[in-house]
């Protein structure tokens, strides 16, 4: 039997899976901005968050109305807290997009690096992470969210080899450290995206699965 | 919402997980009831009002000292149960009863019980709360009174100690000879639990007891279940879930005749075993 107020809970996860398109989306241009050196582009980036933050308000205000009307239990209960714990960590990967666009700005004054040192494929991976998390959302998929957390070591690796290279560099070419320190910045801000990426993935299995993956996994 | 930009890209493998979580361990979660001493053992309980059978083979362990609550839709069967637990159905013409109920390892139904004696063991809350026309004072040690109790000490105490149970003395102690049906609802509610609990029943039977207070008293009655648990087993039928949430330790859900899920209260209503169960409490039917 579908309920009188079915229509709230989809309209929560609509709002979810909007915000989850935006967020992605600004973070997307943020990394085209750094490593293309476009300013512009990254300017865009940081006008867009405003409608991030928007949307971040109005899904806590949708939880709230639903936690008020319809005081839900079991999976429901489960699926509005998620909710809030989702939006949470899509309006943070909102603001490292923006963290990362100022990067860009900055970067975009000073004479470019011979090379990323592997950064645009840790960006990617970050990303990746915060997609395949919102699928398994969509799809109610925990072995599909579980894969992320397995997948989190992998990242944490590639982050550390990427730091130490930056390093080196830095050793071998001290007037581009301002442009290294940078990057060590940009590694760090794609590193937190990906964790992201894994609460929202932990919460997705606690919400079908009503099982708590959290500080357990390999991860 | 446009969900291109989700579905574009590959996904990722899917490797064997080496850990699993934990299951969702809910804080302050009481013992599997089946380790507890149970105040009311119900075994096999079949029930016919004529030829219509309103209960099915159900098997139950109430604990003692613990509040349940039984839950379910209308014509599920949760009154009739709680009515085979003190044998008030034996006064509706054409009930046949099967099974067996144990209060404190002894059958209810067994032969040389006496039923009088069993309902003073089982004391009653209905819907409607239901002071007879006489004082407070003669309300309270009303069951007492049936039971040759005619000494003023012992019934004074009996009223002081019930009224305070039910937290009600402070606000009657200085009318106890004034009529009961000078109360509130919400008081007289209060005062049909002291009555309930003057003979020192084994079991507290409350079938809806708050359906037809306000907010504010149906608080109070809240309040004192909750206290009531540290001395009496007390079993609730409610339509109210949310109430069921706040009073109870265990819950039981019926669904036409069938008890379908037993357990702690927190693990009803936050993570049931049975999709029925879980249907149920989201109000996806009933």
């Amino acid at each position: 039997m579908e309920r009188y107020y079915e229509a709230q809970f989809k309209e929560l996860l609509d709002l979810l899976l909007r915000l989850s398109y935006l967020s992605i989306e600004n973070y997307s241009r943020a990394l085209q901005g750094i490593f293309s050196r476009d300013p512009e582009l990254c300017e865009q980036v940081v006008e867009a968050d405003e409608q991030i933050d928007e949307m971040e308000v109005r899904i806590d205000q949708a939880c709230i109305d639903i936690l008020l009307m319809r005081q839900p239990v079991a999976k429901d209960l489960r699926f509005v807290t998620m909710s809030m714990k989702i939006n949470t960590n899509l309006e943070r990967m909102g603001d490292q997009a923006v963290y990362i666009a100022r990067l860009g700005c900055d970067l975009s004054d000073l004479p470019p690096l011979k090379n990323f040192f592997g950064l645009p494929m840790l960006g990617e991976k970050a990303k990746t992470a915060v997609r395949t998390a919102i699928d398994s959302l969509v799809d109610e998929d925990t072995e599909l969210a579980r894969s992320i957390a397995a997948r989190d070591p992998e990242i944490n690796r590639l982050h550390r080899d990427i730091i130490r290279r930056i390093l080196h560099y830095m050793a071998e070419e001290p007037s581009k450290i301002t442009q290294a320190v940078d990057l060590i910045f940009l590694a760090k801000a794609m590193e937190r995206v990906a964790d992201y990426g894994k609460n929202i993935a932990y919460e997705v299995v606690y919400m079908v699965d009503a099982v708590d993956d959290r500080h357990r996994s390999t991860g | 919402m446009d969900r291109t930009i989700i579905e574009d890209e590959p996904r990722v493998s899917r490797p064997t997980r080496e850990t699993r979580g934990h299951e969702l361990e809910l804080e302050g979660l009481p013992p599997d009831v089946e380790k507890l001493d149970p105040a009311v053992e119900v075994k096999e309980l079949s029930l016919w009002y004529g030829e219509s059978q309103a209960l099915f083979d159900v098997n139950m362990r109430i604990p003692e000292r613990m509040v349940t609550a039984f839950i379910g839709p209308s014509g599920c069967g949760k009154s009739t149960l709680l009515r085979c637990l003190n044998r008030l159905n034996d006064l509706i013409p054409g009930v046949r009863i099967s099974g067996t109920v144990r209060i404190q390892g002894e059958d209810i139904y067994g032969s040389g019980i006496d039923v009088i004696a069993l309902r003073k063991r089982t004391g009653m809350v209905f819907q409607k709360s239901n002071p007879f026309p006489k004082s407070i004072y003669e309300n309270v040690i009303y069951g007492l009174r049936i039971d040759g109790q005619n000494r003023r000490s012992v019934l004074d105490e009996a009223v002081e100690r019930s009224l305070h149970a039910a937290g009600l003395w402070d606000e009657v102690k200085d009318r106890l000879k004034e009529s009961a049906m000078n109360l509130s609802g919400g008081q007289q509610q209060r005062l049909c639990i002291a009555r309930a609990i003057a003979t020192e029943p084994e079991v507290l039977l409350m079938d809806e007891p708050c359906s037809a207070l306000d907010p504010i008293a149906t608080a109070r009655i809240e309040a004192l279940i909750t206290e009531l648990r540290e001395t009496y087993t007390v079993v609730i039928v409610t339509h109210n879930m949310h109430q069921a949430t706040r009073v109870s330790d265990y819950t039981a859900f019926f669904y036409l005749g069938n008890l379908i899920e037993f357990g702690p209260t927190k693990k009803i209503f936050q993570k049931p075993d049975k999709k029925q169960t879980e249907d149920y409490v989201t109000g996806r039917f009933g």
